[in-house]
């Protein structure tokens, strides 16, 4: 994945709504309408964040022109959590070699 | 995503060394990056004042690889409050002569960063090697 790649991801994982249908899609797939239930939002508005969704690699939508169900594509969301996950490791490092440069300089 | 890494440690110096520790190029590059990669002490440029830019160039110990880091100070509080982007690092007197250091950043900043880490290395030498670890 590419950072613009990654760039599209965290925006569209930046979105409390996004993240919910997200973690309903982990559950297994579901169609606009069973998506839709638990929010106060239109149908129209879940699509709109479907599509989001899918451009950034974290669904996949199927080709049944009425049902479209969605499912969640594991990769795109793996990458962008290795990222972060990445940049912990690489602060934990530093910072715990940053307690022995300071030991160092005070012997 | 609204999702923050805190990073929290204790060190046995007094603030004014763990600032300078952050804000002088050669203690900097004793101690930045991940284990496995050394910056090059001339490398490092410090402009520590706000809208000052910062840059860290660290090299892979085993294939030469090179990253760099790089960014603009928001805060500059010595000895007490170094800020840079979304990253927010605090130094407390804990009074006997250590410091607490806290790190706070958010992951749309992590992510942007580590896009740009990652992509430099891609493009350069077309791999990523590092290994990940679970946080959450």
């Amino acid at each position: 994945m590419n950072s613009d790649q990654l760039t599209v991801t965290f925006a569209a994982l930046a979105d409390p709504t996004r993240r919910s249908i997200l973690a309903r899609l982990a559950r297994g797939e579901a169609t606009v309408n069973e998506l839709a239930a638990p929010f106060e939002i239109s149908l129209q508005a879940v699509s709109k964040h479907l599509k989001v969704l899918e451009k950034a690699g974290l669904i996949a939508r199927g080709k049944d022109r009425q049902l479209r169900p969605s499912r969640i594509q594991g990769a795109a969301l793996g990458e962008a959590a290795a990222f972060l996950e990445d940049y912990r490791e690489f602060w934990d490092d530093s910072f715990d070699r940053l307690g022995e440069h300071l030991r160092e300089i005070q012997q | 995503m609204t999702h923050e890494i805190t990073i929290t440690r204790v060190y046995d110096a007094p603030p004014r060394l763990v600032w300078a520790a952050w804000t002088e190029p050669e203690q900097l590059a004793a101690w930045w990056g991940k284990r496995g990669w050394t910056a090059r002490p001339e490398s490092v440029e410090l402009d520590v004042r706000p809208g000052g830019n910062f840059r860290v160039t660290t090299v892979n110990d085993d294939d030469g690889s090179e990253m760099t880091n790089e960014g603009t100070y928001t805060e500059v509080d010595e000895p007490r409050r170094l800020a840079f982007g979304e990253t927010i690092v605090t130094f407390t007197d804990l009074g006997d002569g250590r410091t607490e250091m806290t790190f706070r950043t958010t992951t749309e900043a992590s992510g942007e960063l580590l896009g740009r880490m990652k992509g430099g290395m891609e493009s350069a030498f077309g791999r990523l090697d590092d290994h990940l670890k679970e946080t959450t």
